[in-house]
This record gives C-alpha cells, structure tokens and sequence, in this order.
C-alpha cells in the first residue's frame, strides 16, 4: 500500500496533474454506485463539467506512468487500481474537494434527531441530536479508521479519556499514513485541513475530551512545523513516529509515573476506595498487588449507567492480592460507616485551571462523603488531562448522554446510530411494502426492544413510553465537577501538587502539551 | 388449605377463602385484594389470620411491604381484633390489656426489629391505655393528684419514682375496676375508641401533611426527592402541584426502588409536574440548582435522626454542603421513642444479585457485595420535619415523642 503511495505521489510530482482525492483507499473502498450517488451531489454545485476530460487523461497518464515505472509490481494489484479508474472514468469523478466544500458534504449529511428531549436548565448543552449519517459521501472523506472509532467511542465500547485518546492517535496514524498530499498544496497546510474533517466526524460520536483536545493541539502544531524541504513519505513517517512517542510519553510513561507515585500511599493492609474505572487507577492497583506484592483491600463504588466499576472489578478481581468490595453509589454512606478506609483515589477526566476536578458524574460525591469523614482524596491525572477552562459548577458545561440508558434496566448495551437509523429505515421501508410483510417487519424491530423488554417486562412497561409523558425528562449527563476543598492532592508524572497548583503546571508545561 | 379471614377497617367485610398452603404471600395479598370491594383502599388490608402466622418474619415484611410504606394500619387492625374478641378471655382489666399489648409488642419486634412503625403504633395504644388507667384512677380517688400531661410528667419526674408510682396507680385502677363490670366496659370502649382515632389519625396523615405544602414551596422551585419510595412524598407533590408550578428531580434508588421511582415519576408527570429523573450518581451535580430536597422516612427518633432509603443520607450531606434546604415529611406513627444507638443494626441488608446479576458472572463470587435498603440520616442533615401535627426542627422531636409515648413502654421486654 505505502509503496503504490509513494509511487503515486512521485508521478504527481513529475506530471503537471489535476487535484487528487485525499486518499486513495477511501475511493478503493466505494463501490461504483456510490460514487454515482456523490457526483449528483457534487455537479450542483461545482463548475466542474470541463473536468474529467482532464483528469481522465491525467489518470490515463498516471497509470501507464506507473505501470511503467513499477513494472515488477503484482498485476492483481494493477488490476484493482484499473478498477478503480475505470469507475472513476465511467463517473467522470469531480477531483475538487477544497475545504469548505468537505465541510459542505459534512453538513448535508448531518441528521436531526427531534426526539431527544433535554431537561430544563440543561437545554444549552451540547448533545447529539446533529449525528452524521453513514452516507457514501462521508465515506469518501472520513477515513475508515475513524468511521470504526466513531462508532465505538459513540456506543461506549471505548470510553475513558485515556482509552479515548490514545485509540483516536492511534487511528490518526492510520489517516496519516494513508493520506497524500494532493497537487498544489503541501503537506503542512492540507493534512491539517484533512484531519480536521476527520475530528468533524469524530465529534459527532461524543463530543472531544480534553486530552483529545489537547493531543489533536499538539499534532497540529507538529504538523505546521513539518519540514517543508521533507518528502510526503518522509514527512508522514516522522509525524507517526511522533505519534508513537506522544502515546508513550504523555500515557505510557505518565502512568508509570504516577503508579510508582502514588504507590506509596498504598500498604500492606489499605483500605482503598475509588470509583467508576479510571485507566491509571487500575494499573496503581495492578502495580501495587502484582510487582510491590502488596494486600490490601479496595472498595469500588459504581453508579449507573455505565457500571465502568465492574470493569476495574473484572481487572482486579482475578488478583490474589485485593480484595475487591463492590457497591453501588446509594450505598456510599455504609460503606464509609462500616469500613476504615484509608485513602479514596479518583481518575480523572480533566483538571481544570481552577482546581476543579472534572470527572464522571458521581466522582464529586464520593469526595465529598470521603473528605468529611476525613479520608484524603487522592487524584490521579496525567498533565495532557490538564485543561485550561474555568468552571464553577457541573450544569454548566458536561456533556449529555441518551436519556434512554437510564431506563433500559438490562446491561448496557448501545446500538450505534447508524445501525439504528438503518434499522429505522428498513422498519419504515418494509411497512410501506404492504401488510403482508407487516409481520415480519414487526418482529424485526421488536427484536432490538423486546430485548429490553422481555427481560423484566414489569418493570421497563412503567416508563417504556416515557416521552408520551409531555412533563417528564431524564436526565444523563456525564460529567461532574469537584470543588478543589475536596481534593487532598492531584498526583501527576510532573508530581504530586495541589489542585490549585494547576495553572502552574499549564504554565511551566505548556510547550510540552 | 388455609382459611382466610378478612377484616377491613369498615369492619364490614368478612371474606373467606380457600387457598393452597404453598401460595406465597405476596400471591395471597393479590387475591385478597382482588375479593376486597372497591371502596377499600389497598393500605387498609388488614389482618391475616388463621393458618398464616402474622409474626412470621416474612409474612409480616410481605404484608408491610403490600401496604407501601405504612404498616400501621394493619398492626393497629390486628391489635384491634383481639381486644374486639378478648370478651371471652379477658376480663377486661388494664393491667391484662397492657400485658396483651406488650406480647404482641415483643413478637413483632422479634420478627422484624427494623420495623419500626408496628411498635409505634403499638406504643401509642399502650399510652391510651395507661392515660385512661390514670384518668380513671384521678377520678376514683378524688384526694391524688389531676393528672398532667404526659409529657410535663416524664420530664419533671425522676423515672423509677415515676414508674413505682405509675404501677401503683394501675394495681389501684385494677381494683377499682374489679369492683364493678361497667367499669371494665367503659376501659374497654375507651380503648377500642382510642384505637379508632388511631386508625383515622393514620388514613389522614397524608391530607394533614398536604395542608403544609403552600407554606412550603414557592412557585418556579427546583425540589429533589430522593426517596421516590415513599407515598408521603408523592402525595405531598401532587397536592402541592395544585396550587404551585414547580420541577421535581427525582433520584433513581438503583437497584433498590427503581420500580418505584419511575412509578412515582410517572404519576408526577401525568399531574403535569415538571419531572426529571436522574440517577444516583448526578446528586451533587444538580444540587446547586437544587431550593429544596424532600425526603420521606421510614422511621424518626428521639434524637432527630431518620432511617431511609439506601443512598440518602449521602444526597442530603451533599445538600449540606451546598447549604440547601433539607425536609423529611413523615407522619407521626413514624416517631418512635428510641435512639439510633447502633447505626449498623438499623440498617437491612438487601439482595446483592440486584446489584451483580449472574450476567457478571466473572465477579460473582469474587467481590463482596453489599446492598443496604436503608440509611441512617443523621439530625444534623435536616433541617425541619413536617408531620400531620405541624412542622418541628429535628431537635425537637425529642419533645413530640415524649407527648406521644410512655417510657415505660420504649422497650417491650
């Protein structure tokens, strides 16, 4: 793949071409209806007609071009690519796809969800009612990588900061390497432009956290400072490679950090108490009983709707060294009462510049029950989680989640919006085709809620209907924030400090991040 | 097979019905309710008797789980038919009464010492009792002193002085009694009388504690309630939703009363109440925009404190901190004349599978799991308590317990 990529991207320089599409699996990738379908889009638009005249020669051009330079290559290979042209050809493809035209394509295929309903006083959130549909169109800009990531991070396959970030620049090194620079612009300039589609849609899954915020900064600043004398081959090589260290750096290594740390508060014989799931947290846990050989105990508190407990429970539960304690939030103040516990350490979200912690909602609870019976609470937060944004209260800024998961009692267990809208599409084409299909049809859209239902019909009947009820909302958000009276110290790679020596870790650190 | 007698608080209805022994409870209670006549509301189902033991521990917490929260009537009924009946046994003398009462007192305690409520009730009666005891004594010695209330007494009074004394007037009023038959009737009616008004104290708890609701809330507030459980609160809600336009946030209670709250959610919106439903875990979040949190109790003490729904006291510690507002609504059955001595003790333990079904099956097993039911809110969390006799600050409610209960009845035993 990289090879042909080079190969393409030479003869780019040698012939005089027209613009090229961003990258070529994408086009590989579609079939020729789909391209059909684009172009009826795009003709309207662009005064392209004179167009494909030249590209189709230029293609021609390149082709033989290739086939004559990298004779040795598979024929199967060239065939493949033949294909390609030829649907190209057939269509007679418009090649431009300059910035505002992408974010045009983007936008017309955004969907309106009218059914989601926002509680009072939450109604300026950001939410997910503008979702992207699957449509060729999309398919042809935002890489696949993304598309798949999307998917995952939108249906909280993949949900945490850390797991967030680190899957989204491990994707980007997919669009990185996968990317050429089309004719007439350089690398610097047009990846920037490029990525910033992709983050579009990836935005459309959940809205960024901050260290993706962070970690799509600093690429893009690493981008603008590419070598403009470098080769598009070379240049891509050395922005993955800085990809890969920025992943160990600022996660890998920044765990370690932190473990060894924040180990020292954990003995032999703690009692800890933590909640939810944070990514370090877990790997404390692991570093503690596994390499320190240390036995203690440790009491999750988890909360619906994501039960991320039971994943650090699944994680530790197998070690001979804890003790894992399992309880859900209304059952904090007993857990205090009955239990020392020592030490209550929180994952974080994002630091805020005011000393704010921001974390998954409920996190402010926990702290605030364990800092009045006295038990520090410890933070731990890599500094690329460290945020610049002042907040005072958790209304104001959070992020919504679907208010249905609160009601569907059964595990979690999301479909992704396109499979949904899909699912509502054959649902509503197959009622069109008449009753006798009716039944069928019913059973295929029943399959997704009678799942929810069967299992305790009883109960999940009350409320199935709840948006019929013009007065009743429900309320998921995600996030909140914890005062920083709450927070003994936050422990990061840079050390431990108080939460209001934040800003002073953005300051001294900012070329870092 | 079991024979069913039924008796409903009209006391007209004597139902019967043959049901398989091997029937659970809860089914009974269904088929009980299905022979009642409309009229009859659920909560004054009544007395089971005959074949099912009343004490047994889970027929007992099946019938008061049947009845929402407030048990009581049913303890009231139930006390209500042995005296009703005692004509053959009991000679009707009020040391017998008490004695009778401190019985039934004793097993249901036993049976479920977290209920509360029951022995309540029951302490009432007794105070009934032994205010007659002491009324009839006044008026049959005309040279001891007029009674004064209750409450004056205790405080001024050293105890055991008090307590010799009491008995000696009951041994006296036993006398008296003996002397003439109507002096029994007349304790009797008194106490059947006295347990009347018991009952329709209790029906009315709710319309009493409605009346505060203007005093209460103003229009356009944001209240939170996180004991969607509890009847008192909705029908505290729905009565103030006539005269005010407010928002209720309602907590989730998972796993325990999540059934319950989206019931309880269900029938604020349909009162076309602004309802949000949130989960546990979002308490602190929304409580800066929070006026008011409402809570229901399951029990008061002499202390102030109450026992709720699991997961309360952390949402009103958080309004603490947040310096909002907390009350409790509670009817006055729900005082009780103890101390939460032992915290852990007050506190039932519910069914872990709620909280890892077998689905995670991977950590069954592995974690220690504790699901508690209730949880102990101390006094200083809240901030007034409203009852069908008027709105007190929680370090008063030493003072409603001692107007309504004799100390000498605190423990059964």
């Amino acid at each position: 793949m990289s090879d042909d990529e080079t190969d393409d991207t030479k003869s780019i320089n040698v012939v005089a071409k027209n613009d090229v599409v961003p990258s070529r699996s994408t086009i590989e990738s579609e079939s020729t209806r789909n391209t059909e379908e684009t172009i009826q889009s795009k003709t309207q638009s662009q005064s392209q007609i004179q167009q494909p005249e030249k590209t189709l020669s230029n293609k021609e051009l390149k082709a033989l071009k290739k086939k004559a330079k990298a004779a040795k290559r598979a024929a199967a290979k060239a065939a493949m690519y033949d294909e390609g042209e030829v649907s190209n050809r057939q269509g007679g493809r418009p090649k431009r796809n300059t910035a505002s035209h992408i974010k045009k394509q983007l936008n017309s295929a955004k969907i309106k969800d009218n059914d989601v309903r926002i509680p009072p006083m939450f109604g300026h959130l950001e939410t997910r009612e503008e979702r992207i549909s699957a449509s060729p169109v999309i398919a042809s800009i935002v890489h696949p990588s993304i598309l798949a990531l999307t998917l995952k991070i939108s249906t909280y396959k993949i949900v945490g900061s850390t797991a967030r970030c680190k899957s989204m620049l491990e994707a980007f090194k997919d669009v990185i390497s996968s990317y050429s620079t089309p004719q007439g612009t350089s690398l610097q300039r047009n990846l920037t432009s490029h990525l910033s589609h992709q983050i579009e849609y990836l935005k459309t899954g959940r809205p960024l956290s901050i260290s993706m915020g962070n970690a799509i900064r600093w690429l893009k600043q690493r981008i603008s400072l590419v070598s403009i004398d470098l080769n598009d081959e070379a240049g891509k090589r050395m922005l993955v490679d800085e990809i890969d260290e920025f992943i160990k750096e600022k996660i890998l290594y920044s765990d370690r950090v932190i473990e060894e740390y924040a180990s020292k508060h954990i003995e032999n014989n703690s009692k800890i108490l933590t909640y939810a799931h944070s990514h370090v947290l877990a790997e404390l846990f692991k570093y503690c009983a596994l390499e320190q050989d240390k036995h203690f105990e440790i009491y999750i508190v988890d909360s619906k709707p994501l039960f991320e407990g039971k994943k650090l429970a699944k994680k530790l539960a197998p070690i001979e060294n804890i003790k894992c304690h399992y309880n859900l939030i209304n059952s904090l103040s007993s857990v205090l009462e009955k239990s020392n516990i020592d030490f209550c350490f929180l994952g974080a979200h994002s630091m805020l510049s005011n000393g704010r912690l921001y974390s998954r909602v409920g996190t402010a609870l926990v702290a605030m029950a364990a800092k009045n019976k006295n038990i520090p609470v410890l933070v731990c937060c890599e500094s690329i989680k460290f945020s610049d944004k002042v907040q005072l209260d958790s209304v104001t800024l959070n992020e919504l989640g679907d208010s249905d998961d609160l009601i569907n009692t059964e595990p979690f267990n999301k479909v992704g919006f396109n499979l949904q809208q899909y699912l509502n599409k054959l649902a509503r084409e197959k009622e069109e085709n008449g009753q006798s299909h009716n039944q069928n049809n019913k059973g295929q859209q029943n399959q997704k809620h009678s799942k929810h239902q069967t299992i305790d019909s009883e109960e999940d009947t009350v409320l199935s209907n709840w948006k019929d009820l013009k007065t009743l909302y429900i309320l998921n958000i995600l996030y909140d924030l914890t005062p920083p009276e709450y927070i003994q110290k936050v422990i990061t790679e840079l050390g431990a400090l108080p939460p209001s020596s934040v800003p002073v870790i953005l300051r001294e650190y900012k070329g870092l991040t | 097979m079991v024979h069913v007698y039924l008796e409903t608080i009209e006391g007209v209805n004597n139902v019967h019905l043959n049901v398989d022994d091997s029937l659970s409870t809860r089914v009974l209670v269904e088929l009980l309710r299905e022979h009642l006549p409309d009229k009859v509301a659920d909560r004054s189902i009544i007395a089971l008797v005959g074949g099912i033991p009343v004490t047994h521990y889970q027929t007992l917490r099946e019938l008061l789980d049947s009845g929402g929260n407030s048990g009581s009537p049913f303890v009231a009924l139930q006390l209500r038919i042995p005296i009703c009946k005692g004509e053959g046994k009991l000679q009707g003398r009020a040391d017998e009464f008490i004695a009778l009462i401190r019985r039934i007192g004793q097993r249901i305690v036993k049976a479920q010492p977290r209920e509360f409520t029951a022995g309540n009730i029951l302490r009432r009666v007794l105070a009934i009792v032994r205010e007659e005891i002491s009324d009839s004594t006044a008026s049959a010695s005309a040279n001891s002193a007029p009674v004064n209330t209750a409450m004056f007494r205790l405080l001024v009074a050293p105890l055991d002085k008090e307590e010799e004394e009491q008995r000696k007037k009951e041994r006296s009023a036993i006398d008296a009694e003996n002397d003439g038959n109507s002096h029994k009737d007349v304790l009797r009616s008194v106490v059947i009388q006295g347990i009347r008004e018991l009952i329709d104290e209790i029906d009315s708890v709710h319309e009493n504690i409605a009346q505060m609701t203007v005093d209460l809330i103003h229009d356009n507030e944001v209240l939170l309630t996180p004991t969607p459980g509890s009847e008192t609160v909705l029908n505290f809600l729905l009565k103030a939703s006539l005269k005010r336009k407010f928002t209720v946030l309602i907590t989730e209670n998972y796993p325990n009363d999540i059934e319950l709250c989206h019931r309880f959610a269900k029938k604020l919106a349909e009162a076309e109440i602004e309802t949000v439903i949130i989960p546990d875990s979002t308490v602190f979040a929304v409580m800066s925009r929070v006026g008011k949190v409402l809570i229901g109790a399951r029990a008061v003490f002499a202390n102030g404190g109450c026992v709720t729904a699991a997961g309360v006291a952390t949402a009103c510690e958080c309004a603490k901190e947040h310096r909002t507002p907390v009350f409790t609504v509670a009817g006055l059955y729900k005082f009780s004349p103890s101390y939460p001595f032992d915290r852990n003790s007050l506190i039932e333990v519910g069914n872990s599978g709620k909280v890892l079904p077998y689905a995670d099956s991977d950590l069954v097993g592995k974690c220690e799991v504790t699901t508690p039911i209730f949880d102990y809110v101390p006094p200083e969390y809240i901030d007034i308590y409203i009852t069908n006799i008027g709105g007190f600050s929680p370090n008063f409610v030493y003072r409603i317990v001692l107007d309504n209960y004799r100390t000498e009845d605190v423990e059964f035993s």
